[in-house]
């Protein structure tokens, strides 16, 4: 917006002075500088939801490229089923949410633009519940709600670019350097992390969307809790706390949030037996031993 | 409260090349059929008894969470899960705010944890045992007094700091280091199953509806003022 204004005001100081009479060339420098601006403006603010999907699913096949799926598809279809019944819960229930579990033991969970979640088989194993997994779900639900990661995406490229994929129309197939260009940018983002009140952000939506999907509201939190038990040398959390505020941190804040605001939601299920009889399959490993005959 | 230890993604590997040790392990193995090969990589670390083929660090905390049982050989007696308080707490006869006040733990109290319900955690503490509220507690060393002799949760994590060489290799490894996030190569293949995978909505309501679970309305919070 600023360089919009800037060139605008170049256009206009150097063409008044050479033609000073001229107004027609005064109106197209005029038209140009109000284009650029509208460009910019436009590269902002939208990215159209088609677009966002595209670009949300070029990071989540990069994401797949780094971790494998978790070859087990009852554990699959259960997450997708909590998390989508979490997405219901939402302005944005109609995006084709798509939730994986990656077979890694790694403790950690991503959003991507578009409607990707994934959670670890690691992450997954530390949990006690259903309204544990739920919480976690709906914290990365309310990313992809606010959209942090495509601003932290814009943020980041130079502005021509998302300019570029703002503009350009869905094409089938076919070179769109644009769009590879971002999707290698967005990727990026998974090692950086994000704004840490973005963070802040989506753990006070977590909570709620999860009360709302009738859950025990306090499941991510006692996710948060078991995590900050851990010992912070272990390898599978560095990635987590590389990327995200101390636990500690977050845990003080919904302390400070939560207190007054759930009490009428405290006799809402936390389904431990569901989410215990749907990981029944999961430990075993096949899917590793699978994998590696493929 | 050990939960933990019934979710069966918590299970044993059947095989020593497979499993929680996690793809890095798998892939070494892969290349020399060899599992003592990553002893290196774990931190060289067996004498403790711990199974040898869990990273020592996690071995460390599985078993501080009462998980000993899923690694062969480990420490026999599995301290409960401790927790210590960060303000001054209620202790309470129920878990509901306005039931029987039994005590006032001080800050930095010392609690066994036995369970949670919702925002309350059941705990036992010297000789007392009640409700107290679950964000009162921190389950994190951080917490605890710091004195020697201490034989809780914080003397296996110091033995698990020891016992960790602080070097992980994750050059052509799958995994979710930063490394690998960063030179990533789509899979579509894999993008295209998880697509299977997904809900529809109206399944999702049948799934909702199956464990009972409600629809409720509630605005989302507003960030704290602050100072708070």
């Amino acid at each position: 917006m600023r360089s919009a204004i800037f060139l605008f005001a170049l256009f206009f100081g150097m063409a008044a002075p050479i033609a000073a009479f001229d107004f027609s060339d005064l109106g197209k420098a005029l038209e140009t500088a109000q284009k650029v601006q509208q460009k910019v403006k436009q590269a902002t603010e939208d990215i159209s939801e088609p677009r966002e999907i595209e670009l949300g699913g070029g990071i989540a096949g990069n994401l797949l490229g780094a971790a494998p799926l978790l070859d087990d598809r009852r554990v699959q279809r259960y997450v997708n089923h909590v998390g989508r019944w979490l997405a219901l819960q939402t302005e944005r229930p109609d995006l084709p949410w798509q939730f994986g579990v990656l077979d890694d033991n790694d403790i950690n969970a991503f959003a991507v633009p578009g409607g990707y979640v994934f959670i670890t088989r690691g992450l997954l194993a530390s949990m006690k519940s259903e309204a544990e997994l739920a919480g976690v779900l709906a914290h990365e639900i309310s990313h992809v709600l606010r959209k942090h990661h495509l601003q932290a995406i814009k943020k980041g490229a130079r502005a021509g670019l998302v300019a570029e994929l703002a503009d350009k129309a869905l094409q089938q197939g076919g070179a769109d350097p644009a769009l590879n260009k971002l999707v290698s940018a967005g990727t990026e983002i998974y090692a950086r992390g994000l704004d840490k009140n973005d963070e802040f952000e989506a753990d006070r939506m977590g909570v709620v969307i999860a009360a709302r999907g009738g859950y025990d509201p306090y499941g991510l939190p006692a996710v948060l809790q078991t995590l900050h038990g851990m010992n912070p040398q272990d390898s599978s959390l560095a990635l987590l706390f590389k990327t995200h505020p101390a636990l500690g941190e977050r845990l003080d804040l919904l302390d400070n949030l939560m207190p007054g605001q759930f009490d009428d939601f405290e006799a809402q299920p936390s389904l431990a037996p569901r989410f215990m009889q749907a990981m029944g399959k999961a430990g075993n490993n096949e899917g590793a031993a699978r994998r590696k005959t493929r | 409260m050990k939960p933990t230890q019934n979710n069966p993604l918590n299970k044993p590997p059947p095989h020593p090349c497979r499993g929680w040790v996690g793809e890095g392990v798998e892939t070494l193995s892969l290349l020399s059929s060899t599992p003592i090969l990553t002893f290196p990589l774990q931190g060289g670390r067996n004498k403790s008894g711990f199974n040898e083929l869990f990273r020592p660090t996690m071995a460390a905390w599985l078993c501080a969470m009462g998980l000993c049982a899923s690694a062969p050989g480990a420490l026999a007696a599995q301290p409960a899960e401790t927790a210590y308080t960060v303000r001054a707490t209620d202790l309470k006869a129920k878990p509901f705010s306005d039931a029987a006040t039994l005590s006032t733990l001080p800050e930095r109290s010392r609690v066994e944890v036995l369970g949670r319900q919702a925002s309350w955690m059941q705990i036992k503490t010297d000789g007392a045992s009640g409700w107290v509220k679950m964000l009162s507690l921190r389950f994190s060393s951080e917490g605890a007094p710091r004195k020697p002799g201490d034989t809780g949760l914080g003397t296996l994590f110091n033995v698990a700091a020891t016992g960790k060489s602080g070097s992980t290799v994750t050059t052509g490894v799958r995994g979710l280091s930063e490394e690998n996030l960063k030179t990533a190569r789509p899979d579509p293949e894999a993008l295209r199953a998880m697509q299977n995978y997904a809900a529809s909505a109206e399944n999702a309501v049948g799934f909702a509806k199956a464990g009972r679970l409600e629809k409720r309305s509630k605005d989302y919070l507003p960030p704290p003022r602050k100072g708070e």
